[in-house]
């Protein structure tokens, strides 16, 4: 009587014929290299086994530097979030890392230059959103929700739409009282 | 005789000069929920494809999504509403802002105004 192991590779196998109307990285073939995919490697869309060949299935999106992304924002931005949790968010948001690179300058009209500008993940049991507080002294002299407005009017009212409702934007004073 | 969602802002303004921490995220929560009830109300009569889940980011993102300038600034302060009744809810760090009500209350009275704009009717009078 063979094992249960050897019952589950003896069964006959229902592998559908391949479909070769999907993209396929050539370079698998043309490397003669099989190789496994690396828990990051998202745009591995699917894996089978047959006949000895081992075939991927890629996605058409180009896998992204979502570090790299991360390290281009550090600059002007403080982010409060472990990196991991926030790569992961660049990784479900994709217009996020453009709209927060292309924020930077109309923030710094609106608010100044030199602000401390941090990043937090606020999630709820239903979602997350992230939130970019732009910190601002006592002194700060104009009406700071006439500032965000003017941000809203000059930027963000022409690409919140971008966001799939994940970005929010809003200023905070120190030492208010 | 239906609830008035508004007796949620007037509770809020109420209680918006009491310290205690409790009563401040209380008043951050209460009027969000004012806001994102007018919100709903307008998306619904509007036919928004009310999806099941995720209910508040959808329907901000559905207003920021409108090309109606109004009703994206609507998504706006919404979702910057929404920000600070995640924190109150859902946080038990300290609130940092400490205007936090004081910019709620009044971009409640914001919204409340727009949303009357934006039904051709008279806003209600502000508190």
């Amino acid at each position: 009587m063979p094992s249960q192991a050897e019952a589950l590779y003896d069964s006959p196998q229902s592998i559908p014929p391949e479909n070769k109307s999907f993209y396929q990285n050539v370079r698998v073939y043309e490397n003669q290299q099989i190789t496994t995919p690396t828990p990051d490697a998202d745009f591995v869309i699917g894996m089978r086994s047959g006949g000895g060949v081992l075939s991927c299935y890629y996605s058409s999106q180009p896998k992204q530097d979502f570090t790299a992304q991360l390290q281009a924002l550090q600059p002007h931005y403080t982010i409060l979030d472990d990196d991991r949790t926030f790569i992961d968010l660049l990784a479900t948001e994709p217009a996020l890392h453009s709209l927060l690179i292309e924020a930077v300058e109309p923030l710094q009209h609106a608010f100044g230059d030199k602000r401390l500008i941090y990043i937090r993940i606020l999630s709820s049991d239903e979602d997350s959103i992230l939130k970019v507080t732009i910190r601002l002294p006592a002194n700060f002299g104009v009406n700071p929700e006439s500032a965000l407005r003017a941000f809203d009017d000059e930027w963000w009212l022409n690409n919140c739409h971008r966001s799939r409702g994940v970005l929010v934007f809003d200023y905070e004073m120190q030492n208010a009282f | 005789m239906p609830f008035d969602w508004r007796e949620f802002l007037i509770i809020a303004h109420e209680l918006r000069n009491d310290q205690r921490e409790g009563v401040q995220r209380t008043c951050l929560g209460r009027a969000y929920y004012y806001v994102y009830n007018l919100g709903l109300k307008m998306a619904r009569q509007m036919n928004w494809p009310e999806p099941r889940s995720s209910l508040h980011r959808a329907l901000w993102a559905w207003c920021q999504n409108q090309s109606n300038t109004n009703i994206k600034r609507l998504g706006m302060w919404g979702n910057e509403m929404y920000a600070f009744r995640i924190d109150s809810d859902y946080k038990d760090r300290p609130i940092s802002d400490p205007q936090a009500v004081e910019k709620q209350l009044k971009r409640a009275r914001d919204f409340e105004v727009c949303v009357a704009q934006q039904n051709k009717k008279t806003p209600p009078p502000a508190l």
